[in-house]
């Protein structure tokens, strides 16, 4: 049976060729062994292929669904625009608008000061943040430190606390009536106009440097031992081999945790949204995302897809732009 | 225990702010489809779904079922982000027979033609007599419709510290001019106490007494709308506001509902609340500690001799347009309006009923011993009693109060009068229904 079906297999494999198929007529219709196998792998071909699909599913069935169609429907929506027949409370019809809602959301003074404030925590925040984890990296990595996987899972903690609950801890401390700061005498408001922004800062570090410094820990693990083994003989202290080996070597690393924080920054609705509950400085469209939020729990989803995907395209820009800027200089 | 109420308070206040809309005539509802009789009752045991929120709902839902053996309710808790998740089950086609919406929100959902006409159901038109007029108001917009059933009021007063009021030797003021001198006798004796907390949460209290002012923010004509957040009546609001404000009586850090205020509550520093009858439990259970010491009063007026209040909280219940069995659901919400079962659960949580019968109920003569056990509801009967009910909400009230919220927060940072941000808001106001395709026009212009 088997040799009829690979004699067949072959006379295909054959036929193909004749009709410019890539195989020349080395293959005879033989019962070649040499054959046998690759006419077997075919189905074999097939079936790890179903396999490897098979393992891809779990992933992109939701990521279709829940990331790629929401995108989709989303850009749809941003072009469309309502009208309404019949009064007040009449009928509506969504039409196609064109960028007629683009045209509101670039030309409205809150969306671009909603961006202006988000990129002036960023411009601060995305350095302040990235030292800091580095900092708390390197004193990870260091042979001398103590008690090194205590230290690791209390960098950590922060992250796993809930946005909201830290929020509200955070508030309950920086709000002057009930803040031991203000009660311990330090007369400072830390909601009011000038400090409510590096409070909400403040907040953000607090929860993301741990969890930062945890992925560039990693990294620095991976550097080889040899390749400072050589610098400490010859001499170099801990603050030298960490500025010229190790920082170096963990560099994508470190663009790679700059980049998730910039999108963060530009995305940071949690914390704002607690605050606002706290205080007067927190308006309704403080941040970009707030702003969609906003939007789109005042029905108004058409702008608020707009607003989201303005926002997704600015987020583009500015990662792409960061990346661009940091290989031009490595190339030099 | 405490937190939760306080939470479901909160969140009771936050959707179900009360409005008294009278819709002009603009209302061309077609009941789709209309056969012989729009609503007719189903035949055998009906199914309900019902989306609402309160800490008692579910008892209220249980004592329904108990007593209605044909029909079975069953109940979805959506105390967050309710409007938000009726929206989209609206949307999605999705949506239950009944739900739970305040009455701020309510011309919202009618402008995305979520809420079913049940004028025609049997038994709707008869509870028109054992409402009170104005929240009859609340769910017709004025017009021949009936949009939904009421189910609990927020009417206002004035809560203050009988102990602080003692100690400096003030008096009960009963006009907003003698509210403005308690403040001012109080700093001079007492630079840690203020008067109250004004804040960007504090839109709808603002909205509030701007509507026991005979103002009309929202005014429906035939085919548009007008929104004027600062004509005269309005401007009169916040103009006393902001000299509260530059007088520095009131203090701006302490939003609502936040740990900040509960101790102030608790300790004094907060000499009077204005609020709704349902601060009543938020006071219980956030201020144990100054149990005995608040005391309730009417709103300061502006005219002795014409006194007038407002409304701050409260639902309906609607039936949503795709409901299979609107008979039944209006049955519902009807029952909830007016039986004696279901206001009593709801008076236990600081609900003024919105049904004549509820209000006699001896309930509503209670004492609470927090309240030093003067018979507290008598006002709050009253300040229903003086709800202007000519007030109308806008569909978009969502964005009108984030507006006044940011029109407040702009005023105590100093960039701007609270005047100057009532026009930013609006505009926006304005602009937004207009993206929605209503015509809306400004006030003033």
């Amino acid at each position: 049976m088997i040799e009829t079906s690979s004699a067949t297999d072959a006379e295909d494999t054959l036929h193909r060729s004749r009709h410019g198929g890539e195989r020349t007529a080395a293959v005879r219709p033989s019962l070649d062994r040499s054959v046998r196998p690759a006419a077997e792998q075919r189905p074999g071909k097939r079936r790890s292929w179903l396999i490897g699909l098979g393992f891809l599913l779990p992933f992109f069935v939701p990521f279709l669904l829940f990331y790629v169609g929401p995108v989709v429907y989303a850009a749809i929506q941003s072009t469309q625009v309502t009208e309404r027949v019949g009064g007040i409370f009449g009928t509506t019809v969504t039409k196609f608008g064109g960028l007629t809602q683009y045209a509101a959301v670039l030309s409205s003074p809150d969306f671009w000061s909603s961006v202006g404030r988000v990129a002036l925590l960023g411009v601060i925040q995305v350095p302040l943040m990235g030292a800091l984890a580095l900092l708390l990296a390197l004193l990870l990595d260091s042979p001398r430190v103590r008690l090194g996987r205590f230290f690791r899972l209390a960098y950590f903690l922060p992250f796993a606390v809930p946005g909201v609950v830290a929020a509200i801890m955070w508030g309950s401390l920086l709000d002057p009536s009930t803040s031991p700061f203000y009660q311990a005498g330090l007369h400072v408001n830390f909601l009011g106009p000038s400090l409510v922004l590096p409070s909400i800062g403040n907040v953000a570090v607090w929860t993301y440097a741990g969890s930062n410094a945890i992925i560039l820990l990693a990294a620095l693990k991976s550097v080889p031992p040899q390749l400072f083994e050589a610098a400490r003989l010859d001499g170099a202290g801990d603050l030298r081999i960490a500025w010229s080996i190790k920082i170096p070597l963990v560099r994508p690393a470190i663009v790679f945790t700059a980049i998730l924080n910039m999108i963060g920054v530009l995305q940071l609705i949690t914390e704002p949204m607690i605050f606002r509950t706290i205080t007067s400085e927190v308006t309704s469209g403080y941040t970009p995302n707030m702003l969609a939020y906003n939007s789109a729990s005042a029905d108004q989803y058409q702008y608020a897809a707009a607003l989201s995907v303005t926002l997704a395209v600015i987020t583009f820009a500015a990662s792409f732009g960061f990346l661009k800027i940091l290989q031009r200089r490595a190339d030099r | 225990m405490n937190r939760r109420l306080s939470l479901t308070t909160v969140a009771m206040s936050t959707f179900a702010m009360v409005s008294l809309v009278a819709c002009g005539s603009s209302g061309n509802s077609p009941a789709a489809g209309a056969s012989s009789n729009p609503c007719a009752p189903s035949q055998g045991k009906v199914e309900l779904t019902y989306w609402g929120f309160g800490l008692n709902a579910q008892k209220i839902v249980t004592a329904f079922n108990a007593s209605h053996p044909n029909i079975h309710v069953t109940m979805k808790d959506v105390s967050v982000n309710t409007v938000q998740q009726m929206t989209n089950a609206l949307k999605a086609g999705t949506a239950p027979d009944v739900g739970m919406i305040g009455y701020t929100d309510l011309p919202g959902f009618r402008l995305i033609n979520g809420l079913k006409d049940i004028s025609a159901c049997p038994g709707i038109a008869d509870t028109r007599a054992k409402l009170v007029p104005w929240t009859w108001q609340q769910i017709t917009f004025g017009g021949g419709g009936v949009y939904g059933m009421p189910q609990d009021t927020g009417p206002m007063a004035l809560y203050y510290r009988k102990d602080v009021f003692a100690k400096y030797g003030l008096t009960v003021p009963k006009t907003w001019a003698e509210y403005e001198a308690v403040g001012k006798r109080l700093q001079a004796a007492d630079p840690a106490a203020h008067l109250t907390n004004f804040t960007a949460g504090h839109s709808y209290i603002l909205l509030g007494l701007m509507w026991q002012n005979g103002a009309r923010p929202f005014e429906y004509a035939d085919n548009h709308l007008t929104i004027d957040l600062t004509g005269n009546k309005a401007r009169q609001v916040a103009d006393y506001w902001q000299r509260l404000v530059d007088e520095r009586l009131v203090t701006t850090t302490v939003q609502p509902f936040t740990p900040a205020e509960f101790k102030g509550m608790n300790d004094g520093t907060l000499a009077t609340m204005i609020g709704a009858s349902w601060e009543t439990g938020v006071l219980q259970a956030n201020a144990p500690g100054a149990s005995g010491k608040w005391a309730v009063a009417p709103l300061p007026q502006w005219d002795v001799a014409k006194p007038a209040s407002a409304n701050y909280g409260g639902s309906a219940n609607v039936v949503f347009t795709d409901s299979k069995h609107p008979a039944e659901a209006a049955e519902f919400a009807a029952w909830i309006a007016t039986s004696t079962e279901a206001q009593k659960q709801l008076i236990a949580l600081g609900s003024v009923p919105p049904s004549t019968d509820a209000l006699a109920l001896p309930e509503m003569s209670a004492k609470p011993a927090y309240f030093g056990s003067e018979p507290i509801w008598q006002v709050f009967r009253d300040s229903s009693k003086a709800v202007d009910t000519s007030f109308q909400w806008a569909p978009n009230m969502t964005t009108v109060a984030n507006g006044v919220g940011d029109a407040i927060a702009g005023t105590l940072k100093g960039s701007g009068t609270l005047q100057a941000g009532l026009e930013t808001a609006q505009r926006k106001a304005v602009d937004d229904l207009k993206a929605r395709g209503v015509d809306a026009r400004g006030g003033g212009q």
